[in-house]
């Protein structure tokens, strides 16, 4: 490597390794230009995109025009507000205007909408550059996309980058971009957002419009929010609900982390079984927030099993309903695996259908009464740190679990119930694998304060895998 | 009809027969194993609504 190469790297590695909140105050400043953050990933998106495969599309040359026509806007003095500049990676189930949208599916791999889906269409507004549409199971449930093939973990290649949104959250890792969307039916956000190190925010139901999503299938789904930390999501929060569709800034996102929480009262109920990396992650998280002034105790939920069995019906049922006219048709280009999924959730009688979501609000009403004198719960996002991608079965505490029952154990609750909740870095395992831990709250404000403090005492955030480990 | 009366997996089991008869033996025979597992889990997801017997306004009974 030649010197000239070398300091490029450095400059590309640097820019890589800002928060968005960082990039936002460089730009504000005239330190930094929208093009040169844009260039920086872009820069970097052939090689780690190699290796993680963590993108579907990558919209070089329209980011470049959109990052020197933003640069020429701060020039006239314009400055559209903290999302200025900011390169954003969308999950390819976002439609995006003339850009192939294909969910992951090569059923859809010519599919150009005529319009962005509302998140993306005010996200644009807000001033952030699309770089690219990001990986993600079939359709966001089941196999590995058959266009694409799977996501690969940016700490370590061997070991599964988590649900459907694992493009999206592989990417903010290694730095492909600095925020992306994703979605979470049950745990589709938080669960790659565990795997890889990263803050991943399922906000509360209805909160971010699906329009222009797809499917629309669920009631269980949300859009959500992948970013470095939580003071990142909540900016682009605050831009995804913001009545006036202006820019609109979000409080929590620009306050300093305020790390005194002294009347903030958190439960934590009972997971076991969890990994010993889990167990200590957590132990230690609460420890932090008990250091911050917060009041611990312990709370019961309701059965986070039956809760995940519950939306696991719910949310095969209602996939099969949108995507019904693939279940008998006659196209080669419908995987086997997404086929029989819409089989067997179509043999679903109805009755059992309609009384999962009678069990659901029970669920609700159960859960706001665990929330009575809570401001938050703290559980684990996952049992244990990222498994191996051929792993169908985990052992942990003694017990054998299903990979897909493992992975929505404790997020599918939240689901039902439409609380805010977001995975957060909560540190490394023993094999120097992230640690995700859950905050669920009703107001993400809550969330974004709590994490914050945290982030700010433990600085976890700041961890970046170095390279991406290929592990054969 | 009330839960306690009614058997779900042979309810599904007659469904499954109409399937593999409106599919037709050569697609059906490509996703016959998965199908059957999947709907295994599914149903076993569905043990658990016994634990739940809620009345018609979703009171805990």
């Amino acid at each position: 490597m030649t010197s000239e190469d070398l300091q490029k790297k450095l400059s590309v590695d640097r820019l890589a390794a800002l928060s968005l909140a960082e990039a936002t105050e460089l730009i504000h400043a005239g330190s930094l230009r929208p093009s040169e953050l844009v260039q920086g990933v872009l820069d970097r998106l052939p090689s780690g995109n190699g290796s993680l495969n963590c993108f579907g599309l990558v919209t070089e040359e329209s980011a470049k025009g959109e990052a020197h026509a933003l640069d020429q806007m701060i020039e006239a003095g314009l400055w559209l507000g903290p999302l200025h500049g900011i390169p954003l990676a969308v999950k390819d189930c976002f439609d995006t205007a003339a850009i192939p949208t294909t969910g992951g599916s090569k059923v859809d791999k010519d599919r150009f909408p005529e319009y962005d889906a509302d998140a993306v269409r005010r996200l644009r507004k807000a001033g952030t550059v699309m770089v690219g549409k990001t990986n993600l199971h079939e359709w966001g449930f089941g196999a590995p996309s058959s266009l694409w093939g799977d996501v690969r973990n940016p700490w370590r290649n061997d070991r599964s980058a988590g649900a459907s949104s694992s493009g999206s959250a592989a990417a903010v890792a290694a730095g492909l971009c600095l925020v992306a969307l994703g979605t979470d039916s049950g745990g589709s956000v938080r669960i790659p957002a565990a795997f890889c190190g990263v803050f991943g925010l399922k906000p509360a139901s209805g909160r971010i419009s699906m329009r222009g999503v797809a499917p629309t299938w669920s009631t269980l789904d949300h859009v959500g929010i992948l970013a470095r930390r939580a003071a990142d999501a909540a900016i682009v929060l605050g831009a995804l609900t913001h009545e006036s569709e202006s820019s609109g800034t979000y409080a929590a996102g620009q306050d300093s982390p305020r790390t005194d929480l002294g009347g903030f009262r958190i439960g934590v109920p009972m997971t076991d079984p969890i990994s010993e990396d889990v167990r200590d992650s957590l132990e230690e998280a609460v420890k932090v927030f008990e250091g911050l002034g917060c009041r611990v105790r312990t709370v019961v939920l309701p059965d986070l099993d039956d809760a995940a069995a519950v939306a696991r019906v719910i949310f095969a049922v209602e996939a099969a309903d949108s995507y019904r006219k693939y279940i008998w048709s006659d196209r080669t280009d419908v995987g086997k695996t997404q086929r029989a999924h819409l089989l067997a959730a179509s043999a679903i009688p109805a009755i059992d259908y309609v009384r999962c979501q009678r069990v659901r609000d029970a669920m609700r009403t159960a859960m706001s009464l665990a929330f009575d004198g809570l401001d938050a719960v703290l559980l684990p996002t996952m049992p244990t740190a990222a498994w191996r991608t051929d792993a169908t079965a985990i052992e942990v505490g003694g017990e054998t679990w299903d990979v897909e029952k493992a992975a929505t154990r404790f997020c599918a609750l939240f689901n039902l119930t439409g609380h805010p909740a977001a995975s957060f870095f909560g540190g490394l395992g023993t094999e120097n694998l992230p640690v995700g831990l859950q905050i669920v709250s009703r107001t993400e404000e809550t969330i974004v304060r709590l994490v914050s403090a945290y982030e700010e005492v433990t600085g976890y955030w700041r961890l970046l895998p170095v390279e991406p480990q290929m592990t054969t | 009809m009330t839960s306690e009366h009614w058997d779900r997996r042979k309810h599904v089991t007659d469904i499954v027969a109409f399937m593999r008869v409106v599919m037709g033996e050569r697609l059906w025979l490509k996703v016959e194993s998965l199908y059957v597992e999947r709907l295994s889990g599914l149903l076993e997801d569905l043990d658990v609504l016994s634990k739940y017997e809620v009345d018609e306004v979703g009171h805990p009974q």
